[in-house]
């Protein structure tokens, strides 16, 4: 992205905004809809991703493409989703909190491939989801995981491997029905 | 990043599947994102030195005592040649401009003390401005000297002080190779300067003039330059350099300055308010740094006296105050809204505001952000707001002041009212960010705001005390922490505003005359 275009950005030009998000909307959402548990939360995260996007754009250095650099902000909104969303479960307990809901989401046959993934990724517990995305999906090595969540390479490798399980067992469902 | 990929087929299914993915968004998740974006007339054009104005300014400052400090002597101890009344009126009793000159330097004048050795010493004249006499004792002792008194009545010859040069300093002169130190007392309507002429011998001088109440200040930190004086050039050469002279402080007069200030007022601005919406108070003040205000404007001071003076001016200043703040109230604490898809979960909130610019009533809107799931009244919500205050205002300080010390470097203090015009008073929403997943902003739904400016005229206290360097005779800098505070301010339906001190430093460039 020329660096005039980020300027325009920064601005606050609105057309030029309106440009990247078309542009990049599509591969944004599809990393939401990977970490949020719904498509409701998916759409608050995308928003707040967004946002920081048009807000932190002068932190992009131009080395790399801007796509990655994206990607690192809307994880880095979800994970930080995440974790308000643990705190208020902790403080407030399950009453009254957006769970995921143990909903049995219809895998047809003429569904795309991918979207019958991220809808088995979504029934995973957010702790088994978070993990499995970062490793499998955003290349992280279980160290580098363990220091983003603030949990030990121990429990990294449990969770992923409890995530991959789970995953199997909605996979055998999916293709059994 | 971990270099190489697990060979699980199913880590290899999921990345292949989802690396290029995307998915599509919905329809107005591009108004919702606009929504929290701030509106580009709420950005300021920051130009490139705004991130480092601090230490800009305290650059700037600093700058200037150091470049005062290493001025070369010749700027600061002899100001300016003869005026030109100064040269008419010599030319009147038939004296040369270029005479008038030679023979009235102050260092022929202090050669001519210093050598003469008739009983009655020449005065001693530091004419290089008008009215300008220093004198260490007046004895008329030339035809030319009491003409000059006659013609120059505007000269003011101090009275002979206990320190002044006098025959008995002179045959101390005359001891061979002796180290004195002969006191010179320097005065005039203008300048109060004492100092000593210290390490005379009979062949060479080396001179040096110390301000006497600087040396028992606490400003004797101030650097004293000493010179030479080789006796038998004094005479020969009246160009040479001559002890070292401060001016002193200054007496009465005006003075005319342009400053500059950095206000800092903290953020404890926008203030929740009794009145519509929940019983509870919503708006909770983040804390946030202290955004800078500038200010320039000019001041005239009618100096009463060598400590007190009068002064009175106009500044004006212009800036975006911006304020992010949080509210925290329940769900069920807004009305019930009917316009919509799902009518029992939409509510309506409104909310008082109340800053130094005046007060404003916030209609928000909030639903569940997923409808099959309810939000239960008593469930907590948390916004983030971010507002722009756009201030313009114009200051009329009427100050009186107070300076302490003499010498270059003197303190100063003001005291006063300040009148303040406010020019512009605006405040826009910035942005709306739910903070809770579960509520969201009506989507398309723009805040609304409805703004009641503060009056037009409001007056405040002005303190300040800060330090005043001379680096000539006619212009000085000074830096003052300032702190003032607009008294009782209302808006223009009578209702109170907060009034917060701002805490600022200003920075002037004075002349004197």
């Amino acid at each position: 992205m020329p660096s005039s275009e980020i300027e325009a950005c920064l601005q606050g030009d609105r057309r030029v905004q309106r440009a990247l998000y078309e542009r990049y909307k599509g591969k944004m959402f599809a990393v939401c809809l990977r970490y949020a548990s719904s498509y409701a939360e998916a759409e608050d995260i995308c928003q707040e991703g967004f946002i920081r996007v048009f807000r932190d754009l002068s932190q992009y250095d131009g080395r790399g493409p801007l796509e990655a650099w994206m990607r690192k902000v809307f994880v880095n909104t979800a994970l930080q989703h995440l974790e308000k969303q643990r705190r208020r479960i902790q403080t407030e307990g399950l009453d009254g909190v957006d769970v995921a809901e143990e909903t049995e989401m219809p895998l047809l046959e003429e569904t795309p491939p991918a979207d019958r993934l991220i809808a088995l990724l979504q029934q995973l517990p957010p702790g088994f989801r978070t993990v499995f995305n970062l490793y499998v999906l955003e290349g992280y090595t279980h160290a580098e995981i363990a220091e983003i969540l603030g949990i030990s390479v121990g429990t990294s490798k449990s969770q992923l491997l409890r995530a991959k399980a789970h995953l199997r067992r909605l996979l055998e469902k999916s293709l059994v029905e | 990043m971990k270099e190489k990929y697990s060979r699980d087929p199913l880590e290899e299914y999921f990345r292949k599947t989802l690396d290029q993915h995307e998915a599509t968004p919905p329809q107005d998740l591009w108004n919702r994102i606009e929504s929290g974006l701030p509106s580009p007339s709420t950005l300021p054009a920051q130009p490139w030195w705004a991130p480092y104005r601090f230490w800009l300014l305290l650059g700037a400052v600093t700058g200037f005592f150091v470049l005062a400090f290493l001025l070369p002597d010749s700027l600061l101890h002899y100001w300016g040649a003869v005026s030109p009344q100064d040269s008419s009126a010599l030319n009147e009793e038939g004296l040369s401009s270029d005479a008038w000159k030679r023979s009235s330097t102050p260092k022929q004048v202090l050669a001519d003390s210093l050598l003469s050795t008739s009983s009655s010493p020449a005065p001693l004249f530091i004419p290089s401005v008008k009215d300008r006499v220093a004198t260490s004792r007046h004895w008329p002792s030339s035809p030319d000297d009491t003409a000059r008194e006659k013609k120059k009545a505007t000269f003011l010859h101090s009275t002979p002080r206990k320190n002044a040069l006098s025959p008995t300093s002179k045959r101390q002169l005359d001891a061979p190779a002796a180290e004195q130190s002969i006191p010179v007392q320097l005065s005039n309507e203008e300048e109060d300067t004492a100092g000593y002429v210290k390490h005379v011998s009979e062949e060479s001088a080396s001179a040096e003039v110390v301000d006497e109440e600087i040396q028992r200040s606490l400003l004797s930190f101030i650097p004293v330059k000493p010179s030479t004086l080789p006796r038998s050039k004094i005479a020969a050469d009246p160009r040479l350099p001559l002890p070292y002279v401060r001016p002193g402080r200054l007496p009465k007069g005006w003075s005319v300055g342009l400053y500059a200030a950095s206000v800092f007022t903290p953020a404890t601005t926008q203030l929740p308010r009794g009145g519509i919406g929940p019983k509870r108070l919503p708006f909770v003040v983040q804390s946030q740094p202290p955004q800078a205000a500038w200010e320039g404007g000019v001041r005239i001071q009618k100096r009463l006296g060598i400590h007190w003076g009068l002064e009175g001016g106009i500044s004006y200043s212009e800036h975006v105050r911006t304020t992010a703040f949080s509210s925290r109230f329940r769900f069920g604490d807004g009305r019930h809204i009917m316009d919509g898809g799902h009518p029992h979960s939409r509510r309506g909130y409104d909310h008082y505001l109340s800053t130094p610019g005046g007060s404003g009533a916030v209609e928000l809107r909030m639903e569940p952000s997923n409808h099959t799931d309810v939000v239960q009244p008593g469930e907590m919500i948390q916004l983030k707001a971010q507002v722009s205050e756009y201030v313009a205002f114009l200051r009329i300080p009427v100050l009186a002041s107070y300076a302490i010390g003499s010498g270059r470097l003197f303190g100063t203090a003001r005291v006063g009212l300040v009148a303040e015009f406010s020019l512009r008073n605006d405040l826009e929403i910035s942005s709306i960010i739910s903070e809770n997943a579960r509520v969201r902003l009506v989507p398309g739904f723009k805040p609304g705001l409805q703004w009641t400016p503060a009056r037009t005229l409001s007056v405040g206290y002005w303190l300040s005390a800060g330090a005043t360097y001379r680096w000539s005779r006619r212009m000085s800098i000074s830096a003052e922490p300032t702190l003032t505070r607009q008294l009782a301010r209302q808006d223009i339906q009578g209702r109170s505003l907060p009034n917060p001190a701002s805490f600022g430093v200003n920075v002037g460039l004075l002349y004197h005359w």
